[in-house]
């Protein structure tokens, strides 16, 4: 046998963004899975917004500085830590059930990152769903009880609400990405052989 | 070396470490496949089949020894060539199919356009072509579960050989379907590697299948047995 080439001339695998995203969606729109993951997300979100709604519709509301009591901080991070526990336990299911998907886009010429990159869009976009959700109704219940308790008159609706609910929305894409990276990380680096050996 | 060879695997051994214990998957196999060529390669089961395809495909690297791909020691790849090798010479069809639920028919066979860069509409085109040609013209935008089996292996194939690949590597590609439905898939295959000069290689239980091919390779206990031209 004589010389071998080095290299052929390789060129480029290609993932564009939009792709990714389209993806991303089809396996969204699996609603179970998709509903479980928003709805932690929501529960886990709903009391941190309450909270800050409700001081800051008391007029208690001191911009950054958010001040909650002692016992309402453990409550909030318990809350969260929760919640980021559910989302990673369901998305660790939705890889485990992934695995000949994951394996055939690999086949096809899928790199470690576009894998991650797929999961990583499905938090992000369960993340903002669960976030708005959540803050909407940590703001109605905040707005209710605000209600019955200090009355309508002392209510006060700035545009400091708003900046609460792009927090918590950032917060809550934050949970979902800390919850996803694990599952996402396990999903990139899966060797297709060890996926087809993986059979459900 | 000659050019003719697009496979070559030289000295091939792959062991696995299972309990203590060690699994010759592949004891020193050499073999060179042809361009064009349709070669079957038979075995009972743990005889090293999927083990040589994992190779031949890049999807898995060899204990000791080489595997050449067009000329090119694969081995020396790193992740971005695999990434590129699997998207634009390889078409892997599985007995399972492997199609992705959540996408239609045409966009499974489009999904390896995407890889391979060429723009969405053009992709689906041509995977609306390669659908028609396969004479599922009337079933783009079912989703896998709603095709029978031998659709969705045909869906498969057109997936396999919409980057005009140069081999296309079967699993067993008849072994989940019934007899009428595994000789169309047989012919269909066949068709492929004659008309657009694929490198067919076959893992087949399937003697319809076997037939076909020029080249029949006998594995047994990760070695090739005895090599029979049909």
């Amino acid at each position: 046998m004589g010389m071998k080439k080095d290299r052929l001339g390789l060129g480029k695998v290609h993932f564009r963004s939009c792709d990714a995203l389209r993806l991303s969606f089809k396996h969204l729109k699996i609603l179970e899975r998709t509903i479980i993951n928003i709805g932690s997300i929501t529960l886990g979100i709903m009391l941190f917004s309450m909270i800050i709604f409700s001081n800051a519709i008391r007029g208690d509301y001191d911009g950054l500085r958010l001040n909650f009591e002692s016992h309402q901080s453990w409550l909030i991070v318990a809350s969260m830590m929760v919640s980021i526990v559910s989302v990673a336990n369901v998305m660790m299911i939705s890889v485990f059930e992934r695995f000949n998907e994951i394996g055939t886009l690999k086949c096809l010429g899928a790199l470690d990152k576009h894998i991650l990159m797929i999961f990583l869009i499905e938090a992000v976009v369960q993340g903002i769903l669960g976030g708005a959700t959540g803050s909407i109704c940590g703001f109605f219940i905040a707005f209710i009880s605000s209600a019955i308790s200090v009355g309508f008159e002392s209510i006060r609706l700035s545009t400091e609400l708003f900046f609460i609910f792009i927090s918590s929305i950032s917060l809550s894409i934050l949970m979902s990405i800390v919850a996803a990276l694990y599952p996402a990380y396990r999903a990139a680096v899966l060797n297709p052989v060890e996926a087809f050996r993986f059979e459900f | 070396m000659s050019s003719d060879f697009i496979i070559e695997l030289e000295n091939l051994s792959r062991r696995f470490y299972k309990g203590g214990e060690v699994i010759n998957a592949l004891n020193g196999i050499n073999l060179q496949i042809g361009k064009g060529e349709y070669v079957s390669i038979v075995g009972p089961s743990g005889s090293g089949k999927t083990t040589l395809f994992n190779m031949i495909g890049g999807l898995d690297k060899p204990t000791e020894g080489r595997v050449y791909i067009d000329g090119v020691d694969i081995s020396l790849l790193d992740a971005y060539e695999l990434a590129w090798l699997r998207c634009r010479k390889i078409g892997y069809i599985f007995q399972n199919f492997n199609l992705i639920q959540v996408l239609t028919a045409l966009e499974n066979v489009a999904l390896p356009t995407v890889f391979a860069g060429v723009p969405r509409v053009e992709g689906l085109m041509r995977a609306k072509k390669l659908l028609t040609s396969v004479g599922l013209g009337d079933r783009l935008n079912h989703k896998p579960m709603e095709l029978s089996a031998g659709q969705q292996q045909r869906v498969a194939i057109a997936r396999a050989i919409i980057n005009e690949p140069e081999i296309i590597l079967a699993d067993e590609p008849t072994g989940n379907l019934d007899l009428k439905t595994g000789v169309e898939i047989i012919d269909l295959l066949h068709g492929l590697n004659k008309s657009r000069e694929i490198t067919l290689v076959a893992a087949t239980h399937d003697l319809k299948m076997i037939k076909a091919s020029d080249r029949i390779i006998w594995m047994r206990d990760g070695k090739i047995e005895k090599i029979e031209r049909a």
